[in-house]
């Protein structure tokens, strides 16, 4: 088991506080830099390497910083990613305590992916199961079963993405193959779960794999919700912004309401 | 909604009583009259504007009545015209030194009455001619002079509203006649019956109680006063109600159609309120809803929820409604109030039983009447029927003290000297020394406001007298401290602006020493030109007030503290104290504009902060970040009240549930007024693109809602503002 290290720390590109999406109540979600996979819709590219990242700027931009990132001393490029100290994440999260307590709600670790920075996240939500206060992770749940383990230990909830069925096709689009992040969903017995799908049109939402993804949630016995994630065209935007290479999915337009009306439809069934 | 709801609301939208209005030029005066005494005067000028006043009936109506004639009859004489000089303001606010009773004084010179609780209920419950009645047994037994006038004018005033009403009931029997339905004609009957009963006696019924309010609410509007609360009407037409539904008098439905044809009916004057050019919306209609009873229990009743759905219903700017958490307030009334907020239309706002409670008790009003605090006007705190408050008398604007600390106790822009002069900057080398002397131009300025207000004499009122405790019951008007409480109410302004400032200073200056003060003074004074590097630094480098920061909270709190302090130990002409609040009605924008750039990296002209809030984009950390800063405060200092202001996007809040448990955590947190605008920043650049097609789009912009569309273009600004920071 790991031991608590004061001096741990833990690299974060963003804390929102006021979180309403992330789970019940009102949250504060930490997002955690690093992620093992890359996909190719991903939201948060600033979220990709476990380190911290110096991002020329292309023009002058009046967007707000955050804690997480902080303009370079000359102003011409951010600087993404700032290290903490666990001490003070927990005073962080745990400021909005009354919140959370009248809300029903608490904190979430998401990213990148918080199993990448392991003894920092299982510091972390010990630290906020020692206040009672509740945890959430959002995950790939691409990690070793005998870590993911370590951190469902002080989780109350899990979202977990679930993005593929086909092993071939989950690594052409995220860069990683998804038997193991089946087998670790498999194997969650003592978490609630709340499944998240993103529909990324002609890239997922084929009838094939709903019909399979479908399939593979009934034999799932936590599932306490399922929520679509419709692909977002601002993540291009982000992609401009951050000088992160070619955006992959250029001009693709989100699925329409019926279609995720329909999708909905067939994975509750 | 019914089918007579939407057309009478579509009918008030359309404006279609505007053409009962007239204009006439009415004097009292004659040879006769000129001997009286000026109270008896103002009664007559009343009495005559009321019997001048043509009355209307239009169809679907249910509650009737309006003003359809505006201004009193001349009444004072020449030789006493001008004896307090005018001191009118654009818009009513000035920025020095200016107290609300220059907002409308009458030809004398003398403050007409504004955002006084009047008690209702005596109304309601005694009727008018019974304190006709007794004031007419006073005149007989009266030695005083003063009282017999006083008596008399109540004598005078009392009936004449009650001749009003009789009109009414004249005119709907008029109408009943000439109706060719029959359903309207049994109507109409109906209304001239209620009209021949009140306000002249006790109502007995639901919709006498609703008949009885609404003339009684315009009559004070007619006397002249403005901003016009309602107070805690869900407890005083309570009783009305659940007897009518217990005896079956009423179905909830009718009685609901009753309830939304009195909130139409309060929608009509919004353009007649005060000010020149008159100050369209700010007619200071707040409702009162829930808290608790005497006895510590929750008041909430069906009524309370009747109220709020009205509202929703309606989505119309008047009344406003405010409501009161406390212990025991019920979740469901919570929720309720959470899913009115989602609705865009910035109510309701929300008062801290919890807090405002003891503040009021510690500023000497009793327990009982402490627990029956209701807002006046926008947020001001005050007590029904009891009080002569003056809750909004004058404006203590920070962020000039500092201009003046900085600059020899001028303005920047003026080379009058305003403030102290207590020596050039060049000699100031320490932090503690400029606060000390910041300390001084706040209590400078203070003192002057509280001159200003104790010079202020306020005009007779005899009408909203009547309806206060100890006003009839000693002979006094309220205008010579008749009723119980007479204190008065002053505004703390730009809390946050001048915190964030001082604390910019304190640290540019004396601990990074990266400018000295007299080099800031020279950025300032030059409004930032070719420094926009320094400003950068200031805006993003020092910490601000409203971000759950330690530094920047605790040094708004000690200039919280201080002015407060400084506020309260002032004493008035009436026998009353000052009692400070921490809110900024809409001078942050129009006294903004004639201040010059400040020290947190705001520029000159720019509005400053809005009432306890954050200055505007300077709270990065959310809403939960917000409320920390605000209750680390020594709310139950700002006795007059204080509140904070929220601002999210529809998507923010998706959830009632969501919004509902944060009002809780905040009550739970100690904060002691809030309200929450929910709007979304896009909807509101098309209103301003395509104002013809957003006329009924409600914002809120200080207290009290108006249609986004009729704002001025700085203020759309600021609203929109507002919103996108986040
Ligand atoms: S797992 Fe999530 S964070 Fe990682 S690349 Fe995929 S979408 Fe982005």
């Amino acid at each position: 088991m790991l031991r608590p290290d004061p001096s741990l720390k833990v690299l974060l590109f963003d804390i929102k506080k006021f979180a309403v999406h992330d789970g019940p109540g009102i949250r504060t979600t930490l997002f955690m830099k690093g992620c093992p996979l890359r996909c190719i819709w991903c939201q948060n590219p600033e979220g990709f390497n476990l380190k911290q990242e110096v991002i020329p700027l292309k023009k002058k931009w009046n967007g707000n910083t955050n804690e997480c990132v902080n303009f370079s001393a000359d102003g011409n490029s951010l600087i993404h990613g700032k290290w903490f100290t666990i001490k003070e994440i927990t005073k962080k999260t745990t400021a909005d305590r009354q919140f959370y307590l009248d809300s029903g709600g608490g904190v979430t670790l998401s990213g990148g992916e918080p199993l990448m920075q392991l003894e920092g996240a299982v510091s972390i939500l010990k630290e906020l199961k020692k206040k009672r206060i509740h945890t959430a992770i959002e995950t790939s749940g691409y990690a070793k079963w005998k870590d993911f383990s370590c951190v469902l230990e002080y989780t109350d909830l899990v979202l977990f993405d679930l993005k593929h069925m086909n092993p071939n096709v989950h690594r052409k689009l995220t860069g990683v193959p998804n038997e193991l992040i089946l087998e670790n969903l498999s194997k969650i017995s003592g978490n609630e779960l709340i499944l998240r799908i993103p529909i990324i049109p002609g890239y997922n939402d084929s009838q094939e794999n709903i019909r399979e993804t479908a399939a593979f949630i009934k034999k799932l016995k936590n599932v306490k919700q399922i929520e679509l994630l419709p692909y977002n065209p601002l993540a291009e935007a982000k992609y401009n912004l951050h000088n992160i290479d070619q955006y992959p999915l250029k001009g693709l337009k989100p699925p329409t309401p019926e279609r995720l009306k329909e999708i909905r439809e067939k994975l509750n069934g | 909604m019914t089918d007579r709801i939407k057309r009478l609301r579509g009918r008030m939208l359309d404006k279609t009583h505007f053409a009962f209005r007239t204009e006439r030029n009415l004097s009292i005066l004659s040879e006769e009259t000129k001997g009286k005494p000026f109270i008896i005067r103002k009664a007559l000028a009343l009495k005559k504007l009321l019997e001048e006043m043509p009355v209307f009936i239009q169809e679907d109506e249910l509650i009737v009545g309006g003003r359809t004639l505006f201004g009193l009859p001349e009444y004072t004489k020449e030789e006493e015209k001008n004896q307090i000089p005018r001191q009118d303001e654009v818009l009513g606010y000035g920025d020095i030194f200016n107290t609300a009773y220059n907002l409308c004084q009458d030809e004398r010179g003398y403050g007409e009455f504004n955002g006084v609780l009047a008690g209702y209920d005596r109304i309601l419950n005694s009727g008018l001619k019974k304190i006709k009645e007794r004031a007419s047994l006073e005149v007989e037994k009266a030695k005083d002079k003063k009282k017999r006038d006083f008596y008399q004018a109540v004598e005078i005033v009392a009936d004449s509203a009650i001749n009003f009403a009789f009109r009414y009931s004249q005119e709907a029997l008029r109408l009943a006649e000439d109706s060719e339905d029959k359903e309207r004609k049994e109507e109409l009957k109906k209304i001239a019956e209620v009209c021949q009963k009140v306000p002249a006696l006790p109502a007995s019924s639901f919709g006498e109680a609703l008949q009885s309010l609404f003339f009684s609410h315009l009559i004070i509007w007619a006397e002249g006063h403005f901003v016009v609360p309602l107070g805690r009407f869900d407890q005083y037409i309570y009783p009305f109600y659940k007897k009518d539904i217990e005896e079956k008098a009423l179905s909830g439905e009718e009685a609901f159609e009753l309830l939304e044809a009195l909130w139409i009916k309060l929608n009509s004057d919004r353009d007649k309120t005060h000010g020149k050019p008159n100050f369209e919306g700010d007619t200071g209609q707040t409702l009162t809803l829930g808290g608790q009873t005497a006895d510590g229990n929750d008041a909430t009743n069906p009524l309370s929820y009747l109220c709020l759905e009205a509202t929703c219903q309606l989505k119309m700017s008047e009344p406003r409604v405010m409501v009161r958490f406390h212990k025991k307030t019920p979740e469901e009334f919570i929720k309720k109030c959470a899913e009115l907020m989602k609705m865009e239309m910035g109510f309701p706002t929300i008062c801290n039983d919890e807090v405002i409670i003891p503040a009021l008790q510690t500023a000497g009003y009793s327990e009982e009447d402490a627990e029956d605090y209701c807002p006046a006007g926008c947020w001001e705190i005050s007590v029904s029927g009891k009080a002569d408050d003056r809750t909004n008398s004058g404006v203590i604007n920070l962020p000039r003290c500092l201009e003046w600390t900085l600059n020899n106790g001028k303005n920047y822009s003026d080379a009058e000297l305003l403030g102290l002069d207590l020596g050039d900057v060049k000699e100031i080398e320490t932090f503690d020394q400029l606060y000390q002397t910041f300390k001084k131009e706040v209590s400078y300025y203070i003192e002057k406001v509280v001159e200003n207000c104790n010079r202020a004499v306020f005009s007779p009122a005899p009408f909203l007298s009547l309806m206060m405790e100890n006003c009839l019951e000693n002979g006094r008007d309220l205008s010579e401290a008749g009723s119980k409480y007479n204190n008065t109410g002053l505004l703390i302004n730009g809390l946050a602006t001048a915190a964030d400032s001082l604390l910019s200073i304190r640290k540019t200056v004396f601990e990074e020493k990266r400018l000295t003060l007299p080099e800031l003074k020279t950025i300032l004074l030059s409004n930032y030109e070719n420094r926009e590097d320094i400003r950068q630094y200031l805006l993003n480098k020092i910490p601000k007030y409203g971000n759950g920061n330690e530094e920047a909270d605790s040094l708004a709190k000690e200039v919280a503290d201080y002015s407060c302090e400084e506020v309260s130990k002032h004493k008035n002409n009436r026998g009353g104290s000052f009692k400070p609040g921490i809110f900024t009605a809409g001078t942050f924008v129009f006294v903004g504009k004639k201040l010059g750039a400040s020290p947190d990296g705001r520029k000159a002209g720019e509005p400053f902060s809005q009432n306890a809030s954050p200055a505007l984009g300077r709270d990065k950390n959310g809403p939960t970040a917000v409320i920390h800063s605000f209750t680390k405060l020594n709310l139950k200092k700002a006795v007059n009240g204080a509140i904070v202001d929220l601002k999210f996007h529809p998507t923010a809040v998706s959830s009632a549930e969501k919004l509902s448990s944060f009002l809780k955590s905040l009550f739970h947190l100690g904060a002691m007024q809030f309200h929450a605008n929910v709007i979304d920043s896009n909807l509101l650049r098309e209103a301003q693109k395509h104002p013809e097609q957003y006329q009924n789009l409600l914002v809120r912009i200080w207290g009290f809602s108006v249609y986004f569309v009729t704002l001025s273009r700085d203020f759309q600004d600021h609203v929109i503002g507002r919103m996108e920071h986040r």
